[in-house]
């Protein structure tokens, strides 16, 4: 009798077990995403907010609609500077249409900005609240701004200096370090001009340069090395051959970026991450999303060294692209004028 | 039968432990030797001028040429990218005589930079020099602003 009883128990379980379907992922409530990286060169800040969304797995070409990635209720959003125990100040935020939408994976019609007048000041504590005056619900965030304007050493506009990148020869981005600043990097652009029939053509090729962490104050400098013969190969491979194109170096431009620590903590953690990774470094309770500072500096026409102008032309790795040797731009110079 | 298997056994640990622990006669790291002959030059890059305001000297470039005569056709074979944060650049140089040349600029307006020696606003002025780079050693030499 026993025996029958549990052999009746393992059918039941044996059939209820088959059929019965586990989803490993089920939809969950959306969760707010905030951005906002304070300039202290702008006297107005940004806020863009959005919501998460659900993917099925290996559903690649999913495209969420537009309603899923704003919040669709009323939401406050306000910056509060903290400048000591007793001293506060509050920016209050406008909703704004007027900077549009990148093309790119998401609906391009919208985007949930808001902009906050506010000039920031150095080594300050602010802390920004999102309020959802619908469902009652607070997303806060803090971060400390930069404490001292971003300087940058290198490059250097100075008549008759010049860039020079060749194999073994490389060139160096230094600046100030900065408090509360520890990431850094550095865009270098290489202009150049295609000449094909008499007929100029200005193009440029974007080199974006690899992360540079330094949270050390006490050091002299920080820098970046472009390395001269990744810089030769980036343009090889960039750059293609053609007989009847003949091309002239212009010269670099550099934007060199410095972001808060919040904003290196963010970037460290994301490129640390191990597959299958639940942490999520976040600036905000209640939301995912980062906010910290950035600002920027543009160092504009550095021109090319005799020598590195000479290696375009005439070194192995572009030597069939076209470039004409120092000689040869300065006849063209002298023809022009 | 029972010895040749033994015996092949034997050479097997062996092959198996030389193969796995491999000491290099430098130490623990494998050490590369460059044959190519070769010294470095470490030149320091400084200059005192009287009467420049700070951030209104700069440096322009810092040259070598094989030649004196190369020196002052301006024929050179190496350019640092120099810097008014760093003094001292280096060379890796095949031993010999070398020729160098750097340059400041002084940026000041009105007459600050013709009382400093200086042409005038935007005006250059030059050291040069012979070096020697010895096999094998650091070489180091300072511009002689003059």
């Amino acid at each position: 009798m026993m025996r029958i009883r549990s052999g009746l128990w393992a059918l039941l379980v044996a059939v209820t077990g088959c059929t019965t379907e586990i989803d490993l992922i089920v939809p969950g409530d959306p969760l707010p995403v905030v951005y906002c990286l304070l300039d202290p060169e702008d006297s107005i800040q940004y806020v863009r907010v959005g919501s998460t969304y659900t993917v099925n797995p290996g559903d690649s070409i999913f495209k969420p609609a537009q309603e899923k990635i704003l919040i669709d209720e009323d939401i406050l959003v306000y910056l509060s500077a903290e400048y000591s125990d007793r001293q506060q100040e509050v920016f209050y935020a406008s909703r704004i249409d007027t900077i549009p939408k990148d093309a790119g994976w998401f609906p391009s019609s919208v985007n949930q900005l808001y902009a906050i007048p506010c000039i920031i000041k150095p080594n300050t504590r602010y802390s920004l609240y999102i309020h959802f005056t619908g469902s009652k619900r607070i997303v806060h965030g803090e971060t400390v701004s930069l404490g001292s304007l971003f300087t940058i050493i290198d490059p250097d506009i100075v008549p008759g200096r010049e860039a020079t990148l060749l194999p073994g020869i490389d060139f160096f981005v230094r600046f100030y370090p900065v408090a509360n600043g520890s990431i850094f990097q550095s865009t270098m652009t290489f202009r150049y001009a295609d000449i094909k029939a008499g007929q100029w053509t200005n193009r440029s090729l974007v080199l974006p340069q690899k992360f540079v962490y330094e949270d050390d104050t006490t050091v002299n400098y920080a820098e970046q090395r472009i390395s001269g013969e990744r810089f030769l190969i980036d343009v090889s491979r960039a750059l293609k051959s053609d007989p009847d194109i003949r091309r002239v170096p212009l010269g670099l431009d550099f934007h060199i970026s410095c972001g808060g620590d919040d904003l290196a903590l963010k970037i460290n953690a994301e490129n640390n991450t191990q597959s299958f990774s639940i942490l999520e470094v976040n600036s905000f309770d209640n939301a995912i999303g980062v906010f910290s500072c950035l600002t920027h500096r543009y160092i504009k026409d550095v021109p090319l060294s005799r020598f590195t102008l000479d290696t375009l032309a005439l070194g192995p790795l572009t030597r069939n692209l076209g470039f004409l040797t120092a000689e040869q731009i300065d006849s063209l110079n002298y023809e022009k004028h | 039968m029972k010895s040749i298997s033994i015996r092949l056994l034997f050479i097997l640990m062996i092959g198996a432990i030389l193969s796995c622990d491999k000491i290099w006669p430098g130490g623990d790291e494998p050490v590369i030797i460059d044959t190519k002959p070769g010294g470095i030059l470490d030149m320091a890059f400084v200059y005192r001028v009287q009467g420049i305001p700070p951030g209104r000297l700069k440096k322009v470039d810092l040259c070598l040429a094989y030649t004196a005569d190369n020196l002052y056709r301006g024929i050179f074979f190496v350019q640092a990218n120099v810097s008014d944060a760093v003094t001292h650049y280096r060379f890796e140089l095949p031993p010999g005589d070398y020729f160098y040349y750097a340059t400041v600029i002084c940026l000041c307006g009105g007459d600050s930079c013709k009382y400093s020696g200086f042409p005038g606003q935007n005006g250059l002025i030059a050291a040069g020099g012979k070096v020697t780079v010895e096999d094998g050693k650091i070489n180091s030499y300072t511009t002689i602003f003059h």
